[in-house]
């Protein structure tokens, strides 16, 4: 990790984004934050390789933060998280039959959100910061500006944004989104310590109206992380 | 609903598709077998090894991931594989009862350098265009099944915000979006299948899986998903009464709807108009009771109008005030009946052509096919479903003839039956089967011995009432005549023909060489020292153009027209020896312009 340079490589994603964000604040390419090596990363896809970088192997902050969507929203959380609980449903339902699924979805894949959710929580925060307009002042060709032009430049930039659309009501609908994944996991996990055994079928049905709350949460999740705008929009 | 033989989807996706090294399992898309619950069938090592059991599985499932190499370790690099994925989709399009029902396509496919990426191993990092709606890889796929597979159905699973991609794909003929981890998505796949997929009939009523009776099948049971009037066209014999049963069952609301049949050619003019309204007491001479009409018996459900064309005018007026006012006023009587119903019509007659002459009412036919047509394509255009309906025809021979024992169909006898151009359809085919096994009863083989298709004989000695006047024989050339010259452009779609043309162009290219060939074959001149018969071009073009005055050069240009109107025309056709005998002769008769330089060229160095 390189912390004094405003930008990062490899390792933890949510820690890398950490320190870019205190990077940035440090003026000069303090927002241009270096790729992060997808071999070791621990997200995947959404972490694209040297050939994604646009400028001279730099990721500028929009795109670090849409690569960072994409990895939570559609590496994890849809392709990965909602259809292996999908699956585990029809397992309760007695539609499949998995039995790998059974011993190994409440001990090795539903504690997945524990690991996850600082990521989609480090989403929300960044969003603004990211895809607000304002972000094209730290970066070339608009780097260049004085610094007062800047801030005054970016400052109406980030107040037009906001009028134009519902930034607040995005980022209040993903927070809400959050918690709701959060209650339903707890009040699964409540309901998962009443039972003695989570490794049988007859058992974890008795949970299964908290695994439905707890999918609908995550689906629900995943629809208000979708909803972000996928480009910087320049007004 | 879906029948007992699974349709058969695709999924095209590098997710989905991958397979991973030493026989693990590709636990995603087991995970997504188990929510849509699809039964893989792909034959992998995922596929094989997985111990997951569907049990009540709405469809199989065969899953390709569009890249190479399929299966890739860290270090090694992913790449898009058009070809090979468009080769793979030709093979289970082509080829029968397994045929592709529906292909779900993804739209981003990740390409590069594959590292060690713990949530989905094998999975290259993605390269900047890649997530690029403006270059999915998906919308390449796509536009190359448009181009070349246009009735192949394709609908888009991915779970990218669909508005991503949507007038693209719509653009390219894809069907519709399914989500991947929607907990609705099972249901919208189901509905997918049903509305788009290219299924048989699930009770077995109607046999075959040929494109074009899946088409047909299709195209009833989207017409049937609506209350609208539907009118269903064909050849007599290719089983109209039998799409309309389908068509009737295959609405949502058609579970306890009555359905309600007339074979019009049956009713005298006379009584048309008293069955198909009913009557009062005393109505007319005879009516010595009420009658419940037709249309009346049919409400809240389907009429089927067979032989609609043969309708009488009188009957048309009094059919055309029900479909206005949605009652049935009987005969003899002033008060109407609520009449609710749905008219399926069927005719083998040109009803278009028959309302421009005013033999039937325009704005009753446009009334009875508000909802839509469905063509019911002759045998002789799908013989692939010859097989399957031999065998159900000898097996409902075999119950209905006590005597008769048990017999296989020998191949021989299947050639000769595909020999046959059935202009009587299935009805002629199912009466050709019967006499074998009711003739022969106490054979297990049946063989080509047994099978009477003398075309004339056949049809009069099977076709019952009204439709057993002699006609005059057919021949394979007549049914390619006639399937040219009837070919409607009405139903197709703008975007179906849309920078297409250039095949219709094509196919007549290949049509005419076919022609030609056949009239270089049919003037040979034998000799004793050609028993075979010698190629002539003159005589050949002569008979093909009715110009008994033709020069010569003429006929070789003629030739040269033909056998090169296209490079792909022009390699095809001197691959065979008839037609590149045929070819030189006419070069020799009339050298091109460079090439009579050339001749020039090389005579002077000579001098």
């Amino acid at each position: 990790m390189e912390q004094n340079t405003g930008k990062f490589r490899k390792g933890n994603r949510i820690q890398s984004v950490s320190h870019s964000r205190q990077d940035r604040n440090k003026g000069d390419r303090g927002s241009i934050v270096r790729r992060p090596d997808s071999a070791t990363s621990l997200l995947g896809r959404g972490e694209r390789d040297e050939e994604v970088v646009g400028i001279s192997g730099w990721l500028v902050p929009w795109e670090e933060w849409q690569h960072s969507r994409a990895a939570f929203n559609h590496d994890w959380l849809k392709n990965h998280y909602l259809l292996a609980l999908e699956a585990f449903l029809n397992v309760l339902d007695d539609l499949v039959e998995n039995q790998e699924l059974v011993q190994e979805f409440v001990s090795r894949l539903l504690p997945e959100w524990e690991l996850r959710r600082a990521q989609v929580v480090d989403l929300a925060e960044r969003f603004a910061i990211s895809m607000s307009p304002k972000a094209l002042f730290s970066t070339q060709p608009l780097l260049n500006c004085a610094p007062s032009e800047r801030d005054c430049l970016g400052l109406v930039a980030d107040a037009i944004w906001r009028e134009h659309y519902p930034v607040q009501r995005w980022e209040k609908d993903l927070r809400e989104a959050i918690s709701g994944v959060d209650n339903a996991y707890s009040a699964l996990r409540h309901s998962l310590e009443l039972g003695n055994d989570t490794k049988t079928v007859p058992v974890l049905r008795e949970s299964r109206a908290a695994f439905r709350a707890f999918r609908n949460a995550c689906s629900h999740l995943a629809q208000a992380v979708e909803v972000l705008p996928g480009t910087l929009e320049i007004l | 609903m879906i029948s007992e033989k699974l349709p058969r989807l695709l999924i095209v996706d590098d997710l989905f598709g991958r397979q991973l090294p030493d026989g693990r399992i590709n636990e995603d898309r087991a995970h997504l077998c188990g929510h849509f619950l699809l039964r893989d069938v792909t034959g992998d090592e995922s596929s094989r090894t997985a111990k997951q059991i569907i049990k009540r599985p709405i469809a199989e499932v065969v899953f390709l991931r569009g890249q190479k190499p399929v299966c890739a370790l860290p270090g090694d690099h992913v790449e898009n594989d058009l070809e090979g994925t468009m080769r793979r989709i030709r093979e289970g399009w082509d080829h029968g009862p397994d045929r592709w029902a529906l292909v779900l396509l993804d739209l981003c496919f990740y390409t590069g350098r594959v590292g060690n990426n713990e949530n989905h191993p094998g999975m290259p990092a993605g390269r900047s265009g890649d997530s690029n709606p403006s270059s999915y890889f998906g919308l390449s796929i796509l536009e190359s099944l448009h181009r070349e597979l246009p009735n192949l159905p394709v609908v888009i699973l991915s779970s990218k915000p669909r508005e991503s991609a949507s007038r693209a794909y719509a653009e390219l003929g894809a069907l519709g979006f399914l989500a991947r981890a929607d907990d609705k998505s099972r249901d919208q796949l189901i509905d997918f299948i049903w509305r788009h997929g290219l299924i048989p009939d699930d009770r077995r009523e109607i046999i075959g899986t040929s494109k074009p009776l899946l088409l047909a099948l299709r195209a009833a049971r989207r017409a049937g998903a609506d209350q609208r009037n539907v009118l269903i066209l064909g050849e007599r014999g290719t089983g109209k009464e039998l799409l309309a049963r389908y068509l009737h069952r295959s609405g949502a609301a058609g579970k306890d709807r009555p359905l309600v049949m007339v074979d019009s050619g049956s009713l005298s003019p006379t009584l048309y108009a008293s069955e198909l309204f009913g009557y009062r007491r005393g109505a007319f001479t005879g009516a010595d009771r009420n009658h419940v009409g037709k249309i009346a018996q049919a409400h809240g459900g389907d009429l089927f109008l067979d032989e609609v064309g043969n309708m009488p005018g009188d009957v048309q007026a009094g059919l055309l005030r029900v479909l206005e006012h949605n009652s049935v006023t009987p005969l003899g009587s002033n008060v109407a009946d609520e009449a609710n119903v749905r008219f399926l019509s069927a005719t083998n007659e040109d009803l278009e052509g028959k309302a421009a002459t005013g033999g039937f009412r325009q704005d009753l036919l446009d009334r009875l096919r508000e909802g839509g047509s469905v063509f019911l394509r002759p045998l002789r255009e799908r013989l692939e479903d010859l097989e399957p309906l031999a065998e159900a025809f000898v097996r409902q021979a075999e119950r209905a003839n006590p005597n008769a024992i048990r017999r296989i169909i020998e191949p021989e006898a299947l050639d000769v039956l595909r020999s046959h151009s059935w202009p009587g359809n299935l009805r002629e085919l199912r009466s050709c089967i019967f006499n074998a096994v009711f003739n022969y009863a106490d054979v297990e083989h049946l063989m080509p011995v047994h099978l009477q298709i003398d075309r004339a004989g056949t049809e009069l000695h099977v076709a019952p009432g009204r439709e057993a006047w002699p006609r005059p024989i057919e021949t394979k050339f007549d049914d390619a005549l006639a399937a040219i010259a009837g070919f409607e452009f009405d139903n197709i779609r703008p975007a179906d023909i849309v920078g297409q043309l250039y095949k219709a162009e094509t196919a007549y290219a290949h049509f005419q060489v076919g022609l030609l060939r056949a009239a270089l074959m049919l003037t040979r001149r034998r000799t004793l020292d050609s028993p075979e018969g010698e190629l002539l071009i003159h005589p050949a073009v002569k008979l093909l153009t009715g110009d008994r005055a033709m020069p010569g050069s003429k006929a070789a240009d003629i030739v040269k027209r033909i056998l090169g109107h296209s490079t792909s025309v022009k390699i095809a056709a001197l691959e065979d020896p008839v037609l590149r005998s045929a070819y030189e002769k006419a070069i020799r008769l009339r050298p091109s312009s460079s090439r009579k330089k050339r001749v020039a060229k090389h005579a002077g160095g000579e001098r």
